[in-house]
């Protein structure tokens, strides 16, 4: 998966977890770029990336990435990581 | 229960009878980020605080000095918070900025508190000095490190006297402006020993927490009064918790924990992170999950009940308690041992300041009973003109007891004007039924959320700030959202550009400055020029404001009262 198209399925589920089907979503956007994005409701969006991308991620590391393109880049890192090595996803 | 008298002894006096009868037990098992447990002992507490004391005298910290303590939930925020009160120096635990706050703006702000108080030390780690000296310049206090204090040796405790000022709580608000909430002793051991002859904790109780030592339910429910009586307590860091909610739950199934104070919000955030998982919970030895300071939403316990009733959590175990600083905790507290009572209100009836229950024929507003008050403690409801009303009859809530505050510290104006004739007048609006208390919300403009108060006017402030922002038209609000399950600031603006697609920007900026400057998410609506509701007078309604959003929004999204 490219980091473009990673981007792309994570604005998909930025909108449908936040309710925000209009907004413009780039990979420099933020948490506090979205209404209803916040250190709470953080935990729904990484349960939802879990579930689209089919990867575990450590959770308390993840609501101080910058922004999207980070977040992209650890998805692409994590997902990337378990086709080469083929290892079982890690838990958090 | 200990020995000691409450009603005779200090906080101190009850550290060091606990670290001379029980030494060796654990007191406090700390939940350190990447799964590190450290335990400390009674002993190990004590040694821990006398060396924070030790090096309060080494500066020569006068008797009375107020401590400002500003560090991540750790074991040294537990040992330099007792350390001055085992050395009759006046703590306050202030809140560590986030991440994401400025720290530039956040260490400017503190200075202007810290010459009001007129602080002697500020205790921080070695890392924030740079910045602090930086933006600020010299701070006119001395500063302690955690390094600093390791090398000290332990001195001898001085118990103190019952009726000296404990510590400072300090209230949220512009940060210069606020308040300290002054405790004596006596206060705090008279509430310890109320607010227990009802929850009656005692041998193999232990309470798990995740809260914050700057607010009232972390620093006295979880730790001065668990210290004072001998419970065990597990902790962890609240900006870890927010993000693994569940670490919650593990510990209290892995360390048999079986209290757990939690703002009304937490229970939310529980049950949706247990939502996502597969993960089992055996909670039957649970006691009790208290939820207490936030208006406490009836909702929120149906979802962890859905959420946790495989585990063995059930509607007797769910708990409501409603309590502040003023009164060092606890007002009331609903009976461990039944479910928390609850009425369905016929809304008209509740805007029209009383409550009716609602007929069967229409849907009401659920509420929970936040129980009756506990020993020593009289609740009354008094109208705007001072009335004393009768039962059923919403108005502000005043409370008088053995255990209120001091007094606001070095501000005789401001507490002159919420403590009148022993009564402290607490701007909640509630009611008063079948002898228990049931609370609605704010009479004035704070907004609550996850359980810390802001102010209306300082969040509009701020958000004024931002450019494209209308200055003085800006709005902002607290509602129950109830799709998200939890309290929202909603900040409603006027902006000055007509083209709604350049407006997101505007959101980002808003929302970026808030958090930077307040460190608090809200969420932001842009509305046209004019929108805005203000009086003849150029007065703000926020009520009209809430009233004219409410309509434009989907039906049923937030809870209307």
């Amino acid at each position: 998966m490219s980091n473009e198209v990673v981007v792309t399925r994570l604005a998909e589920i930025i909108r449908d977890v936040f309710a925000v089907p209009e907004v413009a979503i780039s990979d420099t956007t933020t948490a506090e770029d979205i209404n209803g994005w916040d250190s709470l409701s953080h935990v729904m969006l990484i349960v939802a990336i879990e579930k689209q991308f089919g990867i575990r991620l450590r959770r308390a590391m993840l609501y101080e990435l910058s922004n999207v393109g980070a977040l992209a880049e650890l998805i692409e890192e994590v997902s990337g990581g378990r086709q080469h090595e083929g290892e079982s996803p890690e838990a958090s | 229960m200990s020995q000691l008298d409450p009603l005779k002894s200090t906080i101190g006096g009850f550290a060091v009878h606990q670290a001379c009868t029980r030494p060796d037990d654990v007191f406090c098992i700390f939940l350190a980020l990447g799964g590190a447990v450290k335990e400390i002992t009674y002993d190990e507490l004590l040694s821990g605080a006398l060396r924070y004391a030790r090096t309060y005298d080494e500066l020569q910290v006068p008797s009375g000095g107020v401590i400002i303590i500003i560090l991540k939930h750790s074991l040294d925020l537990y040992f330099a918070f007792l350390g001055a009160i085992l050395s009759q120096r006046i703590p306050s635990i202030l809140a560590f900025p986030s991440i994401k706050q400025d720290p530039a703006l956040y260490w400017r702000d503190h200075q202007q508190l810290f010459c009001r108080i007129g602080a002697s030390v500020l205790v921080t780690y070695a890392e924030n000095l740079p910045i602090i000296s930086r933006k600020v310049g010299t701070l006119d206090l001395a500063v302690v490190t955690p390094e600093q204090v390791l090398s000290a040796e332990p001195r001898q405790p001085d118990q103190g006297c019952i009726d000296q000022i404990a510590f400072l709580q300090h209230s949220s608000g512009t940060t210069g402006l606020k308040k300290g909430v002054a405790l004596s002793h006596g206060a705090v051991l008279r509430q310890v020993a109320a607010y227990n002859e009802v929850i009656r904790l005692g041998d193999g109780d232990r309470i798990v927490s995740w809260l914050p030592l700057y607010h009232d339910m972390g620093l006295i429910a979880c730790f001065i009064s668990p210290l004072v009586l001998g419970v065990p307590i597990v902790v962890m860091d609240p900006f870890e918790w927010s993000v693994d909610p569940l670490m919650l739950l593990d510990a209290m199934e892995r360390y048999r924990g079986t209290h757990a104070w939690l703002p009304n919000f937490a229970f939310m955030h529980l049950a949706r992170a247990a939502s996502a998982t597969d993960r089992r919970y055996r909670l039957e030895h649970v006691r009790a999950f208290i939820n207490c300071s936030e208006p406490c939403k009836p909702e929120s316990f149906d979802e962890f009940l859905r959420a946790f009733g495989e585990a063995g959590i059930t509607a007797d175990k769910l708990q409501v308690c409603y309590a502040m600083a003023e009164t060092v905790f606890g007002v009331s507290q609903t009976a461990l041992s039944e479910p928390a009572r609850s009425v369905v209100a016929d809304r008209g009836s509740l805007a029209d300041g009383r409550f009716v229950p609602c007929p069967p024929s229409k849907s009401g507003r659920r509420l929970l009973s936040a129980g009756a008050p506990i020993p020593g403690v009289e609740v009354r409801v008094v109208s705007d003109d001072g009335r004393v009303l009768g039962e059923d009859e919403v108005g502000e809530v005043a409370v008088r007891g053995p255990f209120l505050f001091s007094g606001y510290f070095r501000q005789p104006e401001e507490t002159a004007k919420k403590l009148r004739d022993g009564w402290y007048y607490t701007g909640d609006l509630g009611f008063s039924h079948s002898s228990e208390c049931y609370v609605l919300g704010r009479k004035d403009d704070v907004l609550i959320l996850n359980g810390r108060n802001y102010y209306a006017h300082d969040i509009e402030f701020f958000a004024a700030q931002v450019a494209g922002v209308k200055a003085g038209r800006v709005a902002a609000i607290d509602l129950f959202n109830r799709a998200q399950g939890s309290q929202e600031i909603v900040v409603l603006a006027e902006t000055l550009l007509s083209d709604p697609s350049c407006c997101d920007p505007i959101i980002g900026a808003v929302r970026r400055h808030l958090m930077s400057a307040l460190g608090t998410s809200v969420r932001v609506v842009l509305v046209p020029s004019g929108w805005i509701v203000k009086t003849t007078s150029g007065k703000m309604s926020r009520k009209e404001n809430a009233r004219k959003y409410l309509e434009s929004t989907l039906p049923g999204m937030y809870e209307v009262l």
